[in-house]
């Protein structure tokens, strides 16, 4: 206690001094947290946006992940209805929604370029991306909206495509056969996420369902839960539910199909007048029993590739960050102490010893260390959350660049943990840049430390 | 008739060499008509060893005009296929919808097989796209044929050559194979099941093989063909497209 | 020189003082350096990765760029041969090669993808565009590679392929005929550019042109000059030369192609419209890659935060340290003051000695950094090698930091004004002491 009294008395007699120390620490702490603030909130946008687009599982039918690259209509999720009741029922999960994704050719005029298409129910897939924000012009699908689509914005650019217009889409049904939809477009959408943005349409799923032949049908079910750390529980908990019971499909008997090196006969027994019987072909169903599902970790481990490189560098960045403020802060406590040699020679002259010297600094550092350090974080963290509700504008050409959904605007994020440890790397350095030049004036001589100038 | 007098050319002057031409001239000559109609199955075998069969009833005019409607299976009956010379439609029932076929879309399989809609709309006179060349003669199956070697006339011809065995008697194509550019053999169709119209003799059916897309097979089995019928005027026509 | 020995014997007098505000300058300093070389090195990089692409300039036919995304074969250059050497004659030009792009399906064990070709020259594409070094497998295309091909590593892994297999490319000539072209896989690449990369092939200008029927054309030339700086100007003197080509003679009907074609127009009636086009039309890598090049002016931003939330630390704890300096000394100003020093020499002396820190702190600073930024210089950092799947634009996966002269006298000139200023208040303030004040300043 008395150790404490004297430190705070030592911080105060030289105001200008302690201003000066402080000070030093706390700005460098606040360079530090913003920084870190930043970065933070760059990793989270970006994580964020990659949860938005996919949701925190994905759902499909046995054997679709393979296929996935050309988007099977043949490998579906059949009793859609009473499947997604089953999963908005289940514990932990908060949201649900169905999806077709198919590809084709959009046509609209003379233009024509092959498109991703995406039967979604509006309203559950807008709680899950975020989708009515993002239009651009127009407005965004609604549940009456029978045989109305939203296309991306590069998509519209390309095919001059305007609010109103009347689309083509040709592609072909679960069962293979050619066909084409005219949509009507209601609405031109920026999402940031390029698959959308350069090639996609969106349609109501019932429009998807009735075109393609896929009643009561999906190609994927994206399930968010409370929280996307959780995903693979999320993910095991649903296999579990819905995997229960199912048998493997018996598979449908072969058709009789001529051997292959069975040869037609040349020649015809009298021209043919019979016409020909209705076959019994039994065709495959496009529904398939059984589900697998995937994280959006798993679907997006590239990106997170990417992002560790990211990641990397910011450690780079944050680690040069610490060694200057860690610069600052030592750069401070060493003068503070040793432009008072002539101080600690009276203090010795008056009988200090040097234990207590060392104590009384060491005190002092520690008080210095703790205000500096406070200051610091709440200067940084106020900053931080300034920052963290306006953002920075990063240009329009970016989302074109990469891959990955990001957003225009950076957002800093000031995370408590963050605050506390930098409160404790303040503090830790002080004492530490303190120790010292303490100790150094502790084994000094009194008549030397006298005559210092 | 004109079969006759090319045979009779045949037997009486056996040193007048007959040219390649004359052989694809004759062939051309036995199987344009004036009208056909007739009933087809389409039995196509996909790579991946799935049959589909389709049933299709189709009536033609000349070399330029077809009208082919598909009547089985259930899910895809009352789709229509028009050619009007060098345009394609489909009328698509599950939709209502016309649509032209252009570019890109030409190229894709028709209902799936091995024939592309570019293929449809080829043409049967194949002296105006090609010149030929009698190569050999070789037996096909027990059948004297005529080997005879197609070179495309103009570069923007799909095929660039083709290579056709027909037969020696009844001028009758039995097999092709389609080339590209490059020579590399795109694709392979065999004919069989001939039979006698009248005059002329007429393949019912047609094995195609599209060998870049795998080992699958279409087999088109045509039945109660009828020639130079009367057709309903403004059957070919675009008004008739939805029937 | 007064002024500035006395300056010196005060930075010797205290050195423990002295070597601690030495000190915060060099570090702040170094760092300031070692951000500033990386974030040169990175967008260094990524221009050069653009200008390598591209080339500095690039020919087409009329009409060809509008058309580019669809990777048209009949909107060609003719006359190819005449073009070159006109262009390799042309003052300013250092370099041209031609190359036939074009798009089909590249098949394979049963499989297809869509596929990006190129038919190139295979070494001027490699001095251009330095391929020969991104080959991870087999060996790069030597002119004598008839009917070979180098493909993309991620289709290579996507579809098994090996060395020694044959890929088939299905294709349409120029004029619209179906063609399959049959390669051998010599090499298997990591081209930086997705869209080789995820599904394509390079082979040579002489198959392509032979397969495509294009002869003595092509779709592309590219042409470099000594400064990809100078490129518009490059543009200007090559469209100039290229404007005096004479069009072929007989040049009634346009429409028949120069060259020899596999079959004469005929008696099919309509002529048969040539692949080629008279004309050209230019642009510059800037221009192919403003895309790219607003990425580098995003990437700066993000930069910049950072590099400003360092240089105010830098420059604060410089401050810092030299208010410091001064404010612990004000009792010796008190006796130089009582000693007949007027405020003016105060202010100099301290002026001077925050110089001659500076001066010391940033050349030590700079070098330290310069250092540390040279062996960023050779040594890189890598990141991830399926880069290419997840982003749009050809980019390195090894970054190199860029040290260059003029980084480190500007900041070997900052550190020296941010003493001096940092020195000033201080100093100022000093010089305004009351003699008595100052001496019982403790």
């Amino acid at each position: 206690m008395n150790n404490l009294k004297l430190a705070i008395r030592g911080v105060t007699r030289n105001k200008r001094r302690t201003l000066i120390t402080a000070g030093a620490i706390a700005l460098a702490l606040t360079a530090m947290i913003v920084m870190n603030a930043f970065m933070d909130g760059s990793t989270k946008q970006t994580e964020d946006k990659v949860i938005e687009s996919t949701g925190h599982v994905e759902l499909y039918a046995t054997g679709y992940y393979d296929k996935m690259r050309t988007f099977p209509t043949d490998i579906a999720i059949g009793d859609l209805d009473k499947t997604m009741v089953e999963i908005r029922g289940m514990d932990g999960v908060t949201d649900a929604t169905a999806r077709i994704t198919f590809g084709g050719l959009t046509v609209h005029g003379n233009d024509e370029i092959a498109g991703l298409f995406m039967g979604i129910e509006p309203e559950s897939a807008d709680r899950v991306h975020h989708f009515a924000d993002q239009v651009q012009t127009g407005r965004y699908l609604t549940p009456d909206d029978r045989d109305a689509c939203n296309v991306g914005y590069r998509m519209a650019e390309l095919l001059h495509i305007e609010v109103g217009d009347t689309l083509t889409v040709v592609t072909q049904t679960a069962y293979g056969a050619l066909t084409a939809v005219d949509l009507t477009v209601v609405g031109i959408l920026a999402t940031l996420n390029p698959m959308i943005d350069e090639a996609g349409v969106l349609l109501r799923l019932a429009d998807a369902q009735r075109h393609l032949e896929l009643p009561d049908a999906a190609t994927s079910i994206i399930v968010n839960g409370e929280d996307p750390g959780k995903a693979e529980k999320l993910r095991d908990d649903l296999l579990a539910t819905l995997n229960a019971g199912v048998k493997p499909e018996p598979k449908p008997t072969e058709s009789v199909a001529p051997a292959d090196d069975e040869e037609v006969p040349l020649f015809a027994e009298g021209a043919p007048t019979g016409g020909f019987a209705v076959p019994k072909e039994q065709v495959e169903a496009p529904t398939k029993a059984g589900f697998e599902g995937y994280t959006w970790y798993q679907l997006n481990y590239l990106i997170f590739e990417l992002l560790d490189f990211k990641n990397q560098i910011m450690d780079i960045i944050r680690a040069i960050m610490v060694i200057l403020a860690a610069a600052m802060i030592v750069n401070t406590m060493l003068t503070n102490v040793f432009e008072r040699t002539r101080e600690i020679g009276v203090l010795m002259a008056m009988g200090a010893k040097g234990r207590q010297i060392l104590g009384i600094f060491l005190g002092e550092a520690t008080t210095l260390g703790a205000i500096g350090s406070l200051a610091g974080v709440i200067l940084g963290g106020a900053f931080g959350l300034v920052l963290q509700n306006v953002g920075i504008d990063l240009g329009d050409q970016f989302t074109t660049l990469i891959k990955i959904p990001m957003d225009r605007v950076l957002y800093a994020l000031v995370r408590p943990m963050m605050l506390i440890n930098a409160f404790g790397l303040g503090l830790f350095i002080s004492i530490l840049a303190g120790l010292y030049p303490a100790a150094k004036a502790a084994r000094m001589q009194p008549t030397k430390a006298l005559r210092y100038n | 008739m004109r079969r006759l007098i090319f045979l009779a050319l045949l037997i009486a002057v056996p040193a007048l060499a007959i040219t390649a031409e004359e052989i694809i001239q004759a062939v051309d000559d036995n199987m344009v008509y004036d009208t056909l109609t007739a009933v087809a199955k389409m039995e196509i075998v996909t790579p991946e060893g799935d049959t589909r069969t389709k049933l299709m009833t189709i009536i033609a005019r000349g070399s330029d005009d077809a009208l082919i409607e598909v009547t089985y299976p259930q899910r895809e009956a009352g789709t229509r296929q028009l050619r009007l010379g060098d345009e394609l439609w489909l009328y698509i029932p599950a939709e209502d919808k016309e649509l032209k076929l252009t570019g890109n879309m030409l190229r894709r399989s028709m209902l799936g097989s091995d024939f592309s809609y570019e293929d449809m709309m080829s043409r049967h006179e194949l002296l105006d796209d090609y010149s030929a060349e009698l190569e050999s003669t070789e037996d096909y199956r027990g059948r004297s044929c005529y080997v005879i070697l197609l070179t495309a006339k103009r570069p923007d011809v799909t095929y660039r050559t083709r290579k056709v065995w027909i037969d020696v008697k009844l001028l009758v194509p039995l097999k092709q194979e389609l080339y590209a550019a490059s020579g590399t053999l795109l694709k392979e169709s065999t004919m069989g099941g001939i039979a006698q119209y009248g005059d002329r003799w007429y393949p019912t059916v047609m094995v195609m093989r599209d060998l870049v897309r795998g080992s699958g097979k279409t087999t088109v089995t045509m039945s109660n063909l009828s020639f130079d019928v009367t057709i309903p005027a403004g059957t070919f026509s675009k008004s008739n497209l939805r029937g | 020189m007064n002024s500035l020995k006395l300056a010196i014997r005060g930075v010797m007098r205290n050195k423990r003082r002295s070597l601690i505000t030495v000190s915060a300058i060099a570090i702040a300093m170094a760092t300031i350096v070692v951000i500033n070389s990386f974030i040169a090195g990175t967008d260094k990089q990524i221009n050069d990765k653009a200008v390598e692409t591209t080339g500095h300039l690039q020919l087409y036919a009329p009409g060809y760029y509008d058309e580019r995304r669809t990777l048209p074969t009949d909107i060609a250059i003719g006359h190819l041969n005449r073009v070159m050497e006109t262009l390799r004659a042309t003052e300013g030009v250092t370099d041209v090669t031609a190359q036939i792009i074009f798009g089909g399906l590249s098949t394979f064990g049963g499989q297809e993808m869509g596929g990006y070709f190129v038919g190139l020259e295979p070494e001027a594409a490699d001095r251009i565009e330095n391929l020969a070094g991104r080959v991870t497998e087999g060996r790069y295309l030597t002119d004598s590679d008839a009917d070979c091909c180098v493909v993309g590593y991620h289709m290579a892994e996507l579809l098994g392929m090996k060395l020694g297999d044959v890929l088939t490319v299905v294709t349409r000539t120029a004029y619209g005929a179906l063609t399959a072209i049959d390669l051998t896989i010599v090499g298997i690449a990591a081209t930086m550019n997705p869209l080789i990369d995820e599904g394509g092939a390079l082979m040579l200008l002489s198959d392509a042109q032979r397969y495509l029927e294009l002869p003595d054309a092509a779709t592309t030339v590219i042409v470099n000059g000594e400064d990809p700086l100078q490129s518009p100007a490059l543009k200007e003197k090559v469209l100039a030369a290229l404007a005096d080509i004479a069009p072929p003679k007989g040049g009634g009907d346009a429409a028949v192609a120069s060259a020899t074609e596999p079959a004469a127009a005929g008696d099919s009636g309509e002529p048969v419209e040539s692949p080629t086009r008279e004309g050209f039309e230019a642009y510059t890598w800037q221009e192919l890659n403003q895309v790219m090049l607003d990425m580098i002016q995003m990437r700066q931003k993000m930069m910049d935060i950072i590099r400003a939330i360092m240089i105010v630390l830098a420059m604060a704890m410089i401050a810092n340290t030299m208010l410091t300096n001064v404010f612990e000394r004000t009792r010796e100003i008190g006796v130089l003051m009582a000693m007949g020093a007027k405020g003016r020499r105060i202010l100099t002396l301290f002026i001077g000695e925050a110089a001659v820190l500076g001066v010391i702190g940033s050349i030590i600073g700079v070098a330290f950094g310069a250092a540390i930024g040279l062996f960023l210089q050779n040594v890189g950092v890598t990141i991830g090698d399926q880069l290419t799947s997840v982003v749009n634009i050809p980019m390195d996966n090894v970054f190199y930091a860029l040290v260059t002269p003029g980084m480190l006298a500007q900041a070997f000139a900052s550190g020296i004004i941010v003493s001096v200023i940092a020195g000033l208040y201080p100093a100022v303030k000093a010089a305004r002491m009351q003699p008595t004040q100052a001496l019982r300043f403790l």
